[in-house]
């Protein structure tokens, strides 16, 4: 083998091993594909726990190391707004309670509360489309998100959650608020529908203040939240169904002017039971910790 | 020529690996070592030792020179006098180990009454214990000293009601107390007297009973509003304190200026005057430990989330439950010269096996014109007015009581009667208002001290 020809093989390889460690270096999201958070024997372990406790694992969930930071939000002060604006123009009589404002007109009564949750009631409700029971769910979300978005009242970056059903044949369409594609499960916005009529509208919306991304921490792993989320509910009686676990933000509602929510895994079972682990701390999230204000 | 550059790019490629490497192994810090990073170490204070952790609730002398022995004089918290005799007195207390005699009865007829220790919470004596180590254990309410015919005696109470243990000491003792007694002064003092039924009944038309020993000042009492200051919290301690990793705490920032730390399992509520912290999941728990325990533990709490400053006195420690949950409540007052300040929010803390797992702290000072002890007040210059005669602040409470509850038959109990200070004005500007605090079947009624005019519990800071 001449030198040019070993020089010539020595530049590819180190050319390769460049391009590896710059992927590494500069590419830290892909890179960390490489790093596994949950080996296969951790997975098969939280399996076994999880049938020991009867719950039947149907969800996907990343395996990979993620990292996550707090998130600064106030309630959307804009989607109030425009609701307003748009009742106000309507005509309508205004009432005030302390933590309460009325906005009254023949058809509707929306009423903002202190903390930003807004709820709109129609008297005789808003006419959707016949039958609207036995419609796709696909088509129904469609026209209710068309017949929001003619009034101007569809917020931005909103996610269909599922759609619920009750035993009076009340429908409610959930939404949740999303940032960058990642989900916001504080901010929520349902749609509740009877008789083939819109009859009321929730809406809690935030808006992101900022990211605080210096304080950037390595979220816990899915079946870690799997393992404290099964510690806190204990064994089952019957058997439960975990339907989704996803990574995302949440907190309570305050009545504040703004605050830091932490990353979350969410945890679905039988398909309407949520539960939030901090992805930080893996404590379950509830509103009981903060002191009444 | 190509060769030349072939080597030249080998080389540049030799040192680029070279970098990024060391970039990669050294350069970047992982992730899941910045919360590991924050654990610091917290300079706490160093909690009370017992015997500065109880002091009396007041001390009731009688006055020698009084032949029916109705004026005594009170000393409190926060008084010179109150101060110097306590130190005396639990020196001579730890002092007494076995000199001294247990005695079955006790000829109260032929005693003279000099003074009365009452405690709230209550005094633990005996065996491992500061005070009185020769008895056996026990929790004390109240210490009688009496003197016959030159030899000293201490009755022991646990309550008003219950048998007392009644100890009759030898001479060296006696000689000790008769010096610690001849010590004090009452030149100046305000006089005193205990408040009974039928003292109150000679101008109240109604019956009423009285729980607890109370004492109300027959001389003049000049007290004058203070300029008060909130306590000063250092926010990054406490939240060091309070979590182990703070990085994990989130910010919450209400309207009013407040802010909320929270892990998600528990909290901490900052304002300008005061804090709260809450940690529920430890609320469902038992209390296996003693009183005598829970008086260090409650010490150890004060002193550690804010520290325990000269003039806060334990005022109250008891087991209570809700549930299956029992735990013990402690709870601390701020004293300005032999009064109460009270606040709207009381420095209190819950606790049991598991911990704290409630804890509230809003304090205030009486703000000094220099280092000195001197205190600030607003009306110097103006005509000094006493406070409002005891008579007429008890029948102004009773006539509060009865608009709250008209028609109502239940006898009236006297629970508790004193002047004190309650912290009011704004936050920038707490004041400190005399008044004349009256509780009467549990609800607490606030006068202003000079006007008897009421003052509400929502306009208390």
């Amino acid at each position: 083998m001449n030198l040019g020809r070993a020089t010539l093989i020595l530049i590819v390889a180190f050319t390769g091993l460049n391009i590896f460690l710059g992927y590494q270096l500069f590419w830290p999201d892909f890179g960390r594909l490489r790093q596994v958070a949950i080996t296969s024997d951790q997975l098969q372990a939280t399996e076994r726990m999880l049938k020991d406790n009867n719950y039947v694992l149907e969800a996907s969930f990343e395996r990979a190391k993620q990292t996550s930071f707090f998130l600064t939000v106030s309630p959307d002060r804009d989607i109030k707004n425009d609701f307003l604006d748009y009742y106000i123009k309507a005509g309508v009589r205004i009432n005030k309670t302390d933590n309460t404002t009325y906005y009254q007109s023949e058809e509707k009564t929306v009423l903002v509360h202190a903390n930003g949750l807004i709820q709109v009631f129609y008297k005789s409700g808003a006419f959707l489309i016949e039958d609207t029971l036995n419609l796709e769910i696909r088509v129904l979300k469609n026209l209710v998100e068309e017949f929001l978005n003619n009034k101007g009242l569809l917020p931005e970056e909103y996610v269909f959650d599922y759609l619920e059903i009750n035993d009076n044949n009340e429908m409610t369409i959930h939404y949740y608020q999303a940032m960058n594609g990642m989900p916001i499960y504080s901010g929520q916005f349902k749609v509740i529908i009877e008789n083939d009529h819109i009859t009321a509208i929730n809406i809690y919306w935030l808006q992101p203040v900022e990211t605080i991304p210096y304080r950037e921490m390595e979220v816990i792993s899915a079946t870690e939240a799997l393992n404290n989320l099964v510690t806190e509910l204990g064994a089952s009686t019957d058997e439960r169904t975990i339907k989704e676990i996803d990574l995302g933000y949440f907190s309570g509602e305050y009545d504040a002017e703004k605050w830091e929510i932490p990353p979350v895994w969410r945890i679905v079972l039988d398909g309407d039971q949520k539960y939030y682990i901090n992805a930080f701390t893996g404590n379950l999230e509830n509103n009981a910790v903060i002191p009444d204000q | 020529m190509i060769e030349q550059f072939k080597t030249l790019l080998l080389f540049i490629l030799i040192a680029l690996s070279l970098i990024l490497t060391y970039q990669l192994w050294y350069g970047q810090r992982p992730a899941e070592l910045i919360a590991d990073d924050v654990y610091e170490q917290v300079d706490l204070e160093k909690p009370r030792l017992l015997e500065e952790a109880i002091v009396p609730v007041n001390i009731v002398l009688n006055d020698p020179n009084d032949p029916d022995g109705k004026i005594k004089f009170l000393f409190s918290k926060g008084e010179t006098v109150f101060e110097q005799l306590w130190k005396n007195l639990s020196r001579f207390l730890k002092e007494i180990d076995g000199d001294f005699s247990l005695e079955q009865s006790f000829p109260a007829g032929d005693a003279l009454h000099h003074l009365t220790c009452y405690f709230d919470p209550v005094l633990p004596v005996g065996e491992n214990r500061p005070w009185l180590t020769g008895i056996s254990n026990t929790l004390i309410e109240n210490i009688k000293f009496y003197s016959i015919e030159g030899s000293y005696w201490l009755v022991l109470n646990q309550s008003e009601e219950d048998a007392a243990v009644i100890l009759s000491l030898n001479e060296n003792k006696s000689d000790l107390f008769r010096d610690l007694a001849s010590d004090l002064s009452t030149d100046d003092e305000t006089a005193y007297i205990s408040l009974t039924a039928e003292l109150i009944s000679e101008f109240l038309d109604r019956e009423m009973g009285i729980t607890t020993p109370l004492y109300v000042p027959v001389d003049e009492v000049f007290m004058e509003k203070l300029n008060l200051s909130a306590e000063n919290l250092d926010r990054d301690f406490l939240l060091r304190t309070f979590f182990i990793d703070y990085n994990l705490a989130r910010i919450i920032e209400e309207r009013d200026g407040g802010l909320i730390y929270t892990d998600g399992e528990k909290g901490l509520r900052l304002t300008n005057v005061s804090l709260e912290y809450s940690y529920p999941r430890l609320e469902d728990g038992q209390t296996s430990f003693s009183y005598h325990d829970a008086l260090f533990k409650c010490s150890n709490y004060i002193s550690y989330y804010g520290g325990w400053p000269e003039n806060l006195r334990l005022e109250k420690l008891f087991l209570t439950g809700r549930g299956r949950s029992f735990y013990y409540v402690s709870e601390w007052q701020v004293y300005h010269e032999g009064y109460p300040l009270y606040t709207g929010q009381s420095t209190r803390a819950f606790f049991n096996d598991f911990g704290l797992f409630h804890f509230t702290r809003s304090l205030f000072f009486p703000e000094k014109i220099d280092n000195d002890t001197e205190v600030q007040t607003l009306i110097q210059l103006e005509e000094r007015k006493p406070v409002a005669g005891w008579s007429e602040a008890l029948q102004e409470a009773v006539e509060v009581f009865m608009r709250w509850s008209p028609g109502t038959e239940t006898r009236l109990r006297l629970e508790a009667m004193n002047l004190s200070y309650v912290v009011t004005g704004s936050k920038a500007a707490p004041r400190g208002v005399p008044v004349w605090f009256i509780r009467i079947n549990g609800e607490n009624i606030f006068l202003e001290a000079n006007t008897l005019q009421f003052i509400s519990e929502e306009g208390i800071l």
